[in-house]
């Protein structure tokens, strides 16, 4: 059997040679204007933000840290300010129908102008209305109407008065209405005097004043068509007056808006809506009761700014651009259906909620329209109708503002349907790659209305190339930062670092900000130094103080074990028992545990039991490791007899869940050690998963679960024997701890990169495994050969004891 | 209250004569602004037009409704019985505009003519008449009219209308007006009324010096009948009247002339 080959310390770390670096520190690095190694990413964003075409949204794709946001936020600015500003938008008072203001359109920057300038119009109303209707001119002309009026009535009742009079009838007030009297000496006749009146004279009274009644009647039935001629005159007279006063000024606005349809059109209707409530223009709030200013709701001081004609025709600037800086870039932090759809507010006035154009408020796609906004995918998810909404203006290319409330008819208040304003922004929605295949999954509108994804790499070539651009990335968050320059020690240290979290020697984390994180944390002991530059020593004690800070859990794990509270051995041979590696990962911060793998074995019928599966501890991934263990073990050694084998394999002292197949190796190594009654030097640990043909396969975290068993070995003192298996697939990602690479080089621990299960026994049992001769039998005394005579006589075992069954079934 | 900061100015008590409806609610409305200042005590006096019960005898005597311009007959019942309503509802617009004001109140009513009214008050300095109108048109009609003028003129920028003759009540008006003016925020406007255009004059002299420093407008009237003064009150279309009680305007024809021309409240200051 030949020795197993072992990894020398410089196979255990991709080192970057700081020599290689051709800089002494990071201030004489450019600063690096585009991410490192994301070209697909980077062009994904680019034709979805370029492409103006139906759909073509951008869902940004990939782990937190990677530099998404500020790439698209950078991008996007950038490509913004070359582009023309977007429209300003304002809502006013549709005065046909209050309930749905409308929606004005007007070039950036001048929807505000036109706000002020119809402030500026009101405030001249106010003081030319009044003034024109305080004029001597009106007031002549309004009392001429007014005593014309006065003359036909009193022409009509005075036609009647005067008959009356000489016919000796006298007309009297009565408390609602005028009866006629008959006169004597011009004093109304008593009924005693009456009824002394020759009979003839009675009936010349009774008859007088039958017919005067039908002639006041008369009059009396003609009186309200007067009065209506009358008043249609005088609103033709305040209309016209009303009209002259302000309608030079709606004139010069005009003009200076002929260029902006909309506001020409709302202008024209302020016109002519002025015209017919020129009483707003006359009351100032000043002159208003009480009463009045505590139904209009808030204090007089309120009351006092809001006057009537602003109420009606202010203008409610709901979006302002400035037209120099280009389109809008809008990112909403916080997307709550009000902050990302806009909201109607309203206002409580006695007791009850009411609103009107100028409470309508703007989204934040409002904002982004005719430009680009950036939405947190999983906050837009978790906020209620925040998705169905986007959704909804997109497919409709509308923005209607309505409130969540009303929409789902949460509340019951009177509320507003504004016209809704044509929507064209892009959407750029960043999330994690999870949500973007869970909406492809589930949603199916999502792929329609999201058609480009930029998924950024979680890590990169750890080439000479990209290692020179991640330096100049350092330098240019040091200069961005205001952190100290990096010397190139601590750039080569850094990169290592990168190296190692990306869990892999040969490429390097995209998670900038992990990486920055050292960075800012080493030029804090760097201050603190006093040091000029950022040093290796700088970032060695960043990434020791990172791990102290979040290492408790750990060093309380390995407590236990050292206290063989739980149990693990790292010297001695035991049989059917191995050292299992896992990981536990809390946040950013991973770390490795040994576990004791054991397997028990009797007579059965073929089946290994998964008592982690069997107690709902395991995961899918883990029982799939198990059964293709049962699988190799079946096939391997005895596919032509029944496998009469019942196993039962467990992680002793797990109380948590165990997933992923990681473990398989270790679990098929402790049921042939089993099998074969070849004991297993605990000193060893093992990690890897198997195929059904015995190849040991790659897993995760085997730096980690190395310096997990290391940490443990080195507390109980390096005896020379300890050391760990991993799949050789794994090789390329080691990134270990100097101090193990340090045990290694000493000799004191090793890592042995394994490719079989066979090479794997030999290495834990110190036996050959055997290969099958050219009769099929494996070598006497091997692992192999053991193991297929332990199963044998299983099978051998069952056999008899199933022929002995019958026989008994049959006497 | 001390009109002129004179105690003998001052009215000890006020009457207010009430006919029924709503130029009631308008006297009254008036009188709120200023009651405590003129008077400790009003004392209401609800005026029945004997005229009126008289009429309802006559076997044939019928009412034409000024709401509905339709006629019906008018009987001593009904009448009596709408009477007793305007008086309740004038007791207690009288009631609710005193103890607004913190002031003592007794209402009484009364059939007969305004002078027989008049006679009842010979201890009070200033007397309230509410108007009575003087066109007869529907109730209806006018307020039709009244809302297609009010949209160019408001109720509230009427002015308050003082008469002034040099006499002392008709100082004691003056004096009365110009607090008035002064506690409801209105215009003020003096008629001044004396026989030739000269002495017209010399009551301009005389009112400035009263006025100081309150501004108001002066309209001279060089003739004392009593229709042409009528005519000038009516065009300052006033929202109070304020006239002293001279022989002239105490005479019950004067009055009842006055009260049938103008369409606002007056008080008479005695």
């Amino acid at each position: 059997m030949e020795s197993p080959r072992e990894l020398s310390p410089s196979e255990l770390y991709q080192a970057c040679d700081p020599e290689r670096l051709s800089f002494e520190s990071t201030s004489e690095l450019e600063d690096l204007k585009h991410l490192v190694a994301q070209e697909r990413a980077t062009e994904a964003v680019e034709l979805g933000a370029n492409i103006d075409v139906d759909g073509y949204n951008l869902f940004v794709l990939g782990r937190e840290g990677t530099g998404r946001h500020t790439f698209v936020r950078e991008y996007l600015q950038q490509k913004a300010t070359k582009e023309s500003a977007a429209s300003d938008w304002c809502y006013v008072n549709n005065f046909e129908e209050p309930r749905k203001p409308n929606a004005l359109r007007l070039p950036a920057g001048r929807g505000r102008e036109l706000g002020e300038d119809i402030d500026q119009l009101l405030d001249d109303a106010y003081t030319a209305i009044p003034a024109a209707f305080e004029s001597e001119d009106y007031r002549t002309r309004r009392q001429a109407i007014e005593q014309e009026v006065e003359e036909l009535q009193e022409k009509a009742f005075g036609a009647v008065n005067k008959e009356a009079h000489e016919r000796s009838v006298g007309l009297i007030q009565t408390p609602t209405g005028i009866a006629f009297t008959p006169l004597h000496k011009d004093e109304p006749i008593s009924p005693r005097e009456f009824e002394l009146l020759p009979e003839e004279e009675q009936e010349r009274f009774k008859k007088a004043i039958e017919e005067l009644g039908q002639k006041f009647q008369a009059a009396l039935q003609a009186a309200p068509q007067r009065v209506r001629m009358a008043r249609n005159r005088v609103r033709e007279l305040d209309r016209e007056v009303a009209s002259w006063a302000v309608g030079s000024l709606i004139q010069a606005l005009k003009a200076k808006y002929e260029d902006c349809p909309d506001a020409v059109a709302y202008l024209e209707s302020v016109e002519g809506d002025i015209l017919e409530n020129i009483s707003l223009f006359r009351i100032r709030s000043e002159e208003q009761s009480p009463l009045q200013q505590l139904l209009l709701g808030g204090g007089a001081a309120r009351v006092q700014e809001e006057q009537p004609a602003a109420k009606r025709y202010s203008v409610n600037v709901l979006v302002d651009h400035h037209p120099e800086k280009g389109a809008p870039v809008v990112f909403e932090d916080h997307p709550t259906h009000q902050r990302v759809m806009g909201d109607i507010e309203h206002v409580s006035q006695m007791g009850t909620l009411v609103t009107d154009f100028r409470f309508i408020k703007a989204g934040a796609l409002h904002r982004a329209n005719g430009g680009y906004i950036i939405l947190d995918a999983r906050k837009v998810l978790l906020q209620p109708f925040v998705w169905d909404a986007l959704k909804r203006a997109l497919q409709s290319h509308e923005l209607r503002v309505q409130s969540a409330g009303q929409a789902y008819s949460l509340v019951s208040t009177v509320s507003l349907e504004p016209e809704p304003i044509p929507l064209s922004a892009k959407v750029v929605l960043i999330g994690e790659r999870m949500l973007y295949y869970l909406l492809q999954a589930l949603d199916p509108e999502f792929s329609t209305l999201f058609k480009v994804a930029a998924d950024f790499e979680d890590e990169l070539d750890r080439s000479t190339e990209n290692t020179m651009l991640y330096a100049r990335l350092l330098a240019t968050l040091a200069r961005q930062e205001s952190l100290k320059p990096l010397h190139r020690d601590a750039v080569a240290r850094v990169i290592e670092e990168s190296a190692r979290q990306a869990s892999d020697g040969e490429k390097l984390s995209a998670r900038i900000g992990l990486v920055a994180d050292i960075v800012r944390e080493a030029n804090y002991w760097a201050v603190k130094n006093g040091t000029d530059h950022i040093t290796v020593v700088d970032v060695e004690r960043a990434i020791e103080k990172q791990i102290r800070r979040s290492s408790r859990l750990r060093d309380r794990l390995q407590e236990e074990i050292l206290r063989e509270t739980i149990l693990i051995d790292t010297e001695g041979e035991r049989t059917g028992q191995v050292n299992g590696l896992s990981v536990i990962a809390l946040g950013d911060f991973a770390f490795g545990r040994p576990s004791r793998i054991t397997a028990r074995l009797s007579l059965g019928s073929g089946k290994v039991i998964d008592i982690e599966r069997e107690v709902e501890l395991g995961g899918p991934i883990h029982s799939k490791g198990v059964l293709i263990l049962a699988s190799y073990l079946a096939s391997h050694y005895v596919s032509d007899r029944p496998f009469s084998l019942s196993a039962s394999l467990v992680f002793e002292q797990s109380y948590g869940g165990v997933e992923g197949d990681s473990a398989s190796c270790a679990e098929l190594c402790a049921l042939l050690s089993s099998l074969a009654d070849a004991p297993i030097k605990q000193s060893l640990a093992i990690t890897g998963s198997v195929s059904q043909h015995g190849q040991v396969q790659g897993i995760g975290g085997v730096n980690q679960k190395i310096e997990g068993f290391f940490d443990i070995c080195r507390a109980r003192e390096l005896n020379g024997d300890q050391g760990v298996l991993i799949p050789a697939s794994n090789v390329k990602h080691l990134m270990l701890r100097e101090d193990v690479r340090k045990a290694v080089g000493e000799g004191k621990f090793h890592v042995y990169p394994v490719e079989t299960i066979d090479e794997c026994m030999e290495i834990l049992t110190g036996l050959p495994a055997g290969q099958r001769d050219s009769q099929g039998e494996f070598p006497q005394g091997s692992i192999n050969q053991r193991v297929t005579a332990r199963l044998l006589d299983l099978a051998e075992k069952r056999r008899s004891f199933a022929k002995d069954g019958e026989q008994r079934g049959d006497s | 209250m001390s009109a002129g900061g004179n105690d003998s100015h001052g009215a000890r008590r006020l009457a207010v004569i009430l006919g029924g409806g709503d130029a009631d609610a308008r006297a009254l409305g008036i009188l709120a602004s200023v009651l405590s200042e003129f008077s400790p005590e009003v004392a209401g006096l609800f005026l029945e037009d004997a005229d009126l019960f008289r009429l309802a005898e006559l076997p044939f005597s019928y009412e034409i409704s000024r709401l509905t311009s339709r006629s019906h007959p008018l009987t001593t019942i009904e009448l009596e019985r709408e009477v007793r309503v305007q008086a309740v509802h004038a007791e207690r617009a009288l009631q609710v505009t005193a103890e607004r004001a913190g002031l003592k109140w007794s209402f009484q009513r009364m059939r007969g003519r305004l002078n027989t009214a008049l006679e009842a008050a010979p201890n009070v300095n200033l007397l309230l008449l509410s108007a009575t109108r003087r066109s007869i048109v529907s109730s209806g009609e006018a307020r039709a009219l009244g809302k297609a003028l009010r949209t160019s003129e408001n109720e509230a920028t009427r002015p308050i209308v003082a008469v002034f003759d040099a006499s002392d009540p008709a100082t004691v008006a003056l004096q009365s007006a110009i607090r008035l003016s002064r506690n409801t925020n209105r215009r003020l406007e003096v008629i001044l009324v004396a026989a030739t255009a000269d002495a017209v004059a010399e009551l301009r002299d005389r009112a400035v010096q009263l006025l100081a420093p309150q501004t108001a407008t002066l309209r001279g009237v060089s003739d004392m009948a009593i229709e042409t003064l009528t005519d000038a009150i009516r065009t300052a279309a006033p929202a109070l009247l304020v006239i002293g009680a001279n022989e002239l305007f105490l005479e019950s024809s004067g009055v009842s002339l006055l009260r049938r021309s103008i369409d606002c409240p007056a008080l008479i200051v005695r």
